[in-house]
C-alpha cells in the first residue's frame, strides 16, 4: 500500500498510537471498570477539548482527572466549586504592590495545564462564566489586560446528577464549550470485585492518591505533538457531511427543544479524528463519528418536557436519531 | 291508542309539563333519574347482576370469562325496560317498588325483544325509541310511522345522550381503577400494567365487574333522558300542557261547585265547552283511559285505519277547496292609524321629494358598503382563524404527533438496503462474473472501483443471508463497522476475518485515499473467490454457522 501525500509517516502514527495506548493502560490500572469514560476523556485530551464528567459520588471522577494529570506530567490544579466562590478566585486578581507601587496580577488556578473544576454546578453562574474565555480562547482578561494560558490546557469539570439542591445548572454557553460530557457509571461486577480487591490489598490507595504505577508517560511536548498529529488526520468530505447531518438532525427532531449548534459538528469531527488515532488509522471513518455521537452531543440537546416526563434520556433520543441518518455515501 | 299498561292520568303527573327544548327535556330526565335513583339503580342491579354472575361462571368454565360483560352489555336494552316501566309509573302515578317491577318483567320484555337485541341494538337513539316500542305497543307500519314522527325532532339530542352516556361509562370505569390505584399505599410496589393486562380469570372477573358497575351507575340517566325526550316530544305534538291546564281548571271548578252552591252552572257549562273545544283542537289523544272523556276526540286508530286512497282523496279535496286558499289574519296589531297616516301622505304628495331620494340612495350605498365591509371582515376573520389554527398546529406539532404516534420517533422499519454508501448492492446491479470484472478493473488501475465491486458483492450476498438468518438486514444508517458487527453474529470466524480485511481495504481506499498494491489486490481476489460465489445474487452456503 503506497502512502498518499501526508504530513506524517506511518511510523509516526504507530509511535503516537503506542504512546496513547500506554497512557490509556496506565489510567486503566488506576481507575478500574471505567474504560469507556477513560477512552472518552483521552479522546477529548487528544482533540484539545474540555470534558464535563458526570456521575454519582464515589465512582472515581476526581481520580480520573488526577490520574490524567499525573500521567501527563503537566501542572494540575483543583478548584472545589462552592456557592461563595468568586470569579477572581478562578481567574486571579490584581493586587497593589507597595514596593513597586504598581498593581500586579496574581494568577488564579486557571493558569495551569489541567484544571479540575470539582462540582462545577455548585458555584453561581457568574463564577462558572469566569471559565468561558479561558475554555474558548485559552486566555484570561483581567482589568482589560489579557493573559494567555500555556498549552496544553484542559478543563475537566465534574458534576453530580443526583444532588440537585443548592446547585446552579450550567448555562448553555458554557455547556457548549465542553467538547464532551462523559458519564461515569457503576462498574461491572467483575470490575468492582477487582477494584475492591485492589483497594483492600493496598495496591490502590483509598485516599485517591495516585500510585507510583501511574508513571509519567508523556511530556507536555509529546502531548502537544499528539494533538498536532490528530489535527492532521485525514477526513473525507463525505464524513464531514455525515457528522453535520447528524447534528442537523438534532435540530428538527421531535422531542428535542434545542438541538446542537455548529460547535457540535466541529467537536464531532475532532473527536472522530482522535478516535482514528487511537485505532492507529490516519483517516477518519464514519464509525469514528458514530462512536463519538453520544459523548459529544448528549449535553448539547434539550429534550422537550413530555420526553423528560416519560423518562427518556438524551442518549435514548440520540441513538434513535443516528439510526435515521444515512451513513456516508461514497 | 298508546298503551301505558294502565291508564295515564295527565292531571296526576309528577312533573311540570310544558313545551321544552330538547336539551331542557334532557335536564328534566336527569332530574328524574336523580329523584328516583335508588329504585332505578336497584332495579337495574336486580336484573343485571344475576345475569352477569351466571354468564361469568359459565364463560369462565369455557375459558371465555372476558366475554361476560360484553354479553351483559349486549343485553342492556332488555334490562332498561324495567327502568322505563319504573319511570313511566313514577311520572304519572307512584313509583313502583323493585319487587313489583321485577314481577312485571316477563310482560315488559315481550314486545320487540328480538329486535331490541339484534337490529335495534346498535341504534344511537335507543333510549328515545324505547318508550315507543315498550309503551305504545304499536306494530308494523304504525310503529315505523310513529318513530318517524317522533324522530323529526329530538333525534340529534338522543344521539348525543347515547354518546355522553357511553363516555361517562368509560370515565366511571377509569375512575374506579384510579381509585383502587390511589388507595394502595406507595410502599407497595405493583406493576399495574402487568396486573391490568393479565389474562388471569380473577382479573378478567374484576375488569368485567368494574365495567358492569360503571354501566349500572349510568343506565338510570340514560333511560330517564330518553324517556323525558319522548315525553317532551309528545307534549309538543299533542299539547299536553294545555290539556293538563284545562283539566286542572275543571277540577278546581268542580271542587268549588262541591263546596259552594250549584248556582254557578253557567260557568261550569262554559268550562266544559272550553275543554271540549281544546280536545277538538288537539284531536290526537295522549291520555288513554282517562277517567272522564268530556268529548269524544277523533280516535287515532280511526285515522290510521282509513284506507290510503280515501286519505289521499280527502287531502286532495282539502287542497282544492276554497278554504285552503283563503288567507286570514287571525292576529293583527292595531296599525290602522299608521296605514291612514301613510295613505294621507300619499294623497298629499304623490312624488317623493328630492331630499328623500338622496337620502334613500345614500342609505342604499351605505348598506352596500356595509355589506362589502362585512364580507371583507368575514374574510379577514376566517383568515385569522386559519392562521391561528396553523400556528397552534405548528407550535404543538410535537404534542399532536405524540398524541397520534408513540412516545419516540419510531425507528425506521428496517428494510433490506438496496443502496448502501451510495452503492447499489442489489443482485441485479452486479456483473455475472464479478471476479473477472474486478480483475479487469484492477488491471486498468481502477483499484477503487474493483474493491468497491468486491465490497458490494459481499454485502449483497451477506445481506440476503442476514435476512434469512437473523431477520436484521443491513440498513442505510449502518456504517462499515455496523455491517461487520451484524455479519459477525451469523458468520464463522474465517469469513469474519475476511470481511474485516475487505472492509479495512475498502475504508483505506474510500476514506483514507490510500492506494492498494497489486499484491494485496490479487490476494483479495483470491480470498473473495474462496468465500463467495462468483455470481450476482447467488447465496453462499458454506462459511455460515
Amino acid at each position: 500500500m503506497s502512502e498518499h501525500s501526508r504530513a506524517f509517516t506511518e511510523e509516526q502514527l504507530t509511535q503516537a498510537h503506542g504512546l496513547v495506548m500506554q497512557l490509556k493502560d496506565s489510567i486503566n490500572n488506576e481507575l478500574l471498570g471505567q474504560e469507556n469514560a477513560i477512552t472518552d476523556t483521552l479522546v477529548a485530551l487528544l482533540a484539545g477539548g474540555h470534558v464535563l464528567v458526570e456521575g454519582v459520588p464515589g465512582l472515581g471522577k476526581t481520580l480520573l482527572v488526577r490520574c490524567l494529570a499525573v500521567c501527563l506530567g503537566g501542572d494540575y490544579k483543583r478548584v472545589q466549586f462552592t456557592p461563595d466562590l468568586m470569579p477572581s478566585d478562578i481567574t486571579g486578581h490584581s493586587i497593589y504592590d507597595l514596593k513597586s507601587e504598581h498593581f500586579e496580577f496574581r494568577k488564579g488556578p486557571v493558569f495551569t495545564n489541567f484544571l479540575l473544576a470539582d462540582e462545577i454546578n455548585r458555584a453561581p453562574a457568574k463564577t462558572q462564566a469566569a471559565l468561558l474565555e479561558a475554555m474558548q480562547e485559552q486566555q484570561v482578561t483581567v482589568d482589560g489586560e489579557s493573559f494567555s494560558i500555556e498549552a496544553p490546557f484542559m478543563v475537566l469539570a465534574t458534576q453530580n446528577p443526583i444532588e440537585q439542591e443548592g446547585t446552579y445548572p450550567l448555562p448553555e454557553a458554557e455547556i457548549d464549550r465542553f467538547m464532551m460530557k462523559v458519564l461515569i457509571d457503576y462498574p461491572q461486577q467483575q470490575d468492582e470485585v477487582d477494584l475492591v480487591t485492589a483497594v483492600t490489598s493496598g495496591r490502590i490507595k483509598e485516599s485517591l492518591a495516585v500510585t507510583s504505577q501511574a508513571n509519567v508517560r508523556l511530556s507536555k511536548k509529546n502531548l502537544l505533538s499528539l494533538q498536532n498529529l490528530v489535527a492532521r488526520i485525514e477526513v473525507d468530505q463525505r464524513v464531514v457531511e455525515y457528522s453535520v447531518a447528524i447534528v442537523r438532525a438534532t435540530r428538527g427532531s421531535m422531542g428535542i427543544v434545542h438541538g446542537a449548534g455548529p460547535r457540535g459538528s466541529i467537536s464531532l469531527i475532532k473527536a472522530a479524528k482522535a478516535r482514528a488515532l487511537m485505532a492507529a488509522r490516519a483517516y477518519v471513518t464514519p464509525d469514528d463519528v458514530k462512536q463519538s455521537v453520544l459523548s459529544v452531543l448528549r449535553h448539547r440537546i434539550t429534550l422537550s418536557a413530555d420526553f423528560e416526563i416519560e423518562g427518556l434520556s438524551n442518549d435514548d433520543v440520540l441513538l434513535r436519531l443516528v439510526d435515521d441518518v444515512d451513513a456516508p455515501r461514497l | 291508542m298508546f298503551s301505558w299498561g294502565v291508564a295515564v292520568k295527565l292531571e296526576h303527573i309528577n312533573a311540570e309539563i310544558r313545551p321544552r327544548s330538547s336539551w331542557e327535556a334532557l335536564d328534566l330526565g336527569i332530574q328524574m333519574a336523580r329523584a328516583w335513583y335508588k329504585p332505578l339503580f336497584l332495579t337495574w342491579v336486580a336484573m343485571g347482576l344475576p345475569v352477569f354472575v351466571l354468564l361469568f361462571l359459565l364463560l369462565n368454565y369455557l375459558d371465555l370469562s372476558w366475554l361476560s360483560f360484553w354479553l351483559v352489555w349486549w343485553l342492556k336494552p332488555l334490562f332498561e325496560r324495567g327502568l322505563l316501566h319504573l319511570l313511566s309509573r313514577g311520572l304519572f302515578e307512584q313509583v313502583p317498588s323493585v319487587k313489583q317491577t321485577l314481577r312485571l318483567m316477563p310482560g315488559l320484555l315481550k314486545p320487540q325483544w328480538i329486535a331490541a337485541i339484534t337490529w335495534r341494538r346498535l341504534s344511537l337513539t335507543r333510549s328515545f325509541d324505547l318508550p315507543i316500542l315498550q309503551l305504545e305497543n304499536l306494530k308494523g307500519r304504525e310503529r315505523s310511522d310513529r318513530l318517524s314522527t317522533l324522530h323529526r325532532e329530538s333525534m340529534g339530542v338522543s344521539v348525543w345522550l347515547t354518546a355522553f352516556c357511553l363516555l361517562a361509562e368509560i370515565a366511571v370505569a377509569f375512575a374506579i381503577y384510579g381509585l383502587v390505584i390511589m388507595l394502595v399505599p406507595r410502599e407497595i410496589e405493583i406493576d399495574w400494567w402487568q396486573v391490568f393486562s393479565s389474562d388471569h380469570w380473577v382479573m378478567n372477573g374484576l375488569d368485567n365487574l368494574v365495567a358492569f358497575i360503571a354501566a349500572s351507575l349510568i343506565a338510570p340517566f340514560y333511560v330517564a333522558g330518553g324517556f323525558s325526550l319522548y315525553i317532551n316530544r309528545r307534549s309538543h305534538l299533542e299539547a299536553w300542557d294545555v290539556e293538563i291546564r284545562f283539566r286542572k281548571i275543571m277540577a278546581r271548578v268542580e271542587r268549588n261547585n262541591l263546596k259552594n252552591s250549584p248556582s254557578s252552572g253557567v260557568k261550569h257549562i262554559a268550562l266544559i265547552l272550553l275543554l271540549g273545544m281544546s280536545a277538538t283542537i288537539f284531536p290526537i289523544g295522549g291520555v288513554e283511559g282517562s277517567e272522564k272523556e268530556a268529548v269524544t276526540p277523533l280516535a287515532r286508530e280511526q285515522v290510521l285505519q282509513l284506507p290510503q286512497s280515501i286519505s289521499k282523496q280527502q287531502i286532495e279535496a282539502v287542497l282544492k277547496g276554497e278554504l285552503f286558499h283563503e288567507l286570514t289574519v287571525e292576529q293583527q296589531l292595531d296599525l290602522d292609524w299608521l296605514i291612514e297616516f301613510f295613505e294621507s301622505e300619499d294623497e298629499e304628495e304623490t312624488v317623493d321629494p328630492e331630499w328623500l331620494k338622496t337620502l334613500m340612495a345614500w342609505a342604499e350605498n351605505l348598506a352596500e358598503l356595509s355589506a362589502l365591509l362585512a364580507g371583507v371582515l368575514e374574510f379577514i376573520l376566517w383568515g385569522i382563524l386559519i392562521v391561528f389554527v396553523l400556528i397552534v398546529l405548528r407550535k404543538y406539532s410535537d404534542w399532536f404527533a405524540r398524541l397520534i404516534n408513540t412516545s419516540l420517533p419510531r425507528r425506521k422499519q428496517e428494510k433490506p438496503a438496496v443502496f448502501m454508501f451510495g452503492m447499489d448492492i442489489s443482485a441485479q446491479s452486479l456483473p455475472s462474473n464479478l471476479i473477472e470484472e474486478a480483475r479487469s478493473l484492477g488491471e486498468r488501475g481502477l483499484l477503487r472501483q474493483a474493491v468497491s465491486l468486491f465490497y458490494r458483492g459481499a454485502l449483497s450476498q451477506l445481506n440476503d443471508r442476514l435476512i434469512e438468518q437473523s431477520k436484521v438486514p443491513l440498513s442505510s444508517s449502518d456504517t462499515e463497522g455496523d455491517c461487520v458487527r451484524k455479519i459477525t453474529a451469523i458468520a464463522d470466524q474465517e469469513l469474519v476475518l475476511f470481511v474485516n480485511d475487505l472492509v479495512a481495504h475498502w475504508q483505506r481506499l474510500a476514506y483514507g485515499h490510500l492506494e492498494l498494491s497489486s499484491i494485496e489486490f490479487h490476494a483479495l481476489c483470491e480470498a473473495w473467490a474462496q468465500h463467495f460465489e462468483n455470481g450476482a445474487g447467488v447465496k453462499i452456503e458454506a462459511g455460515f454457522e
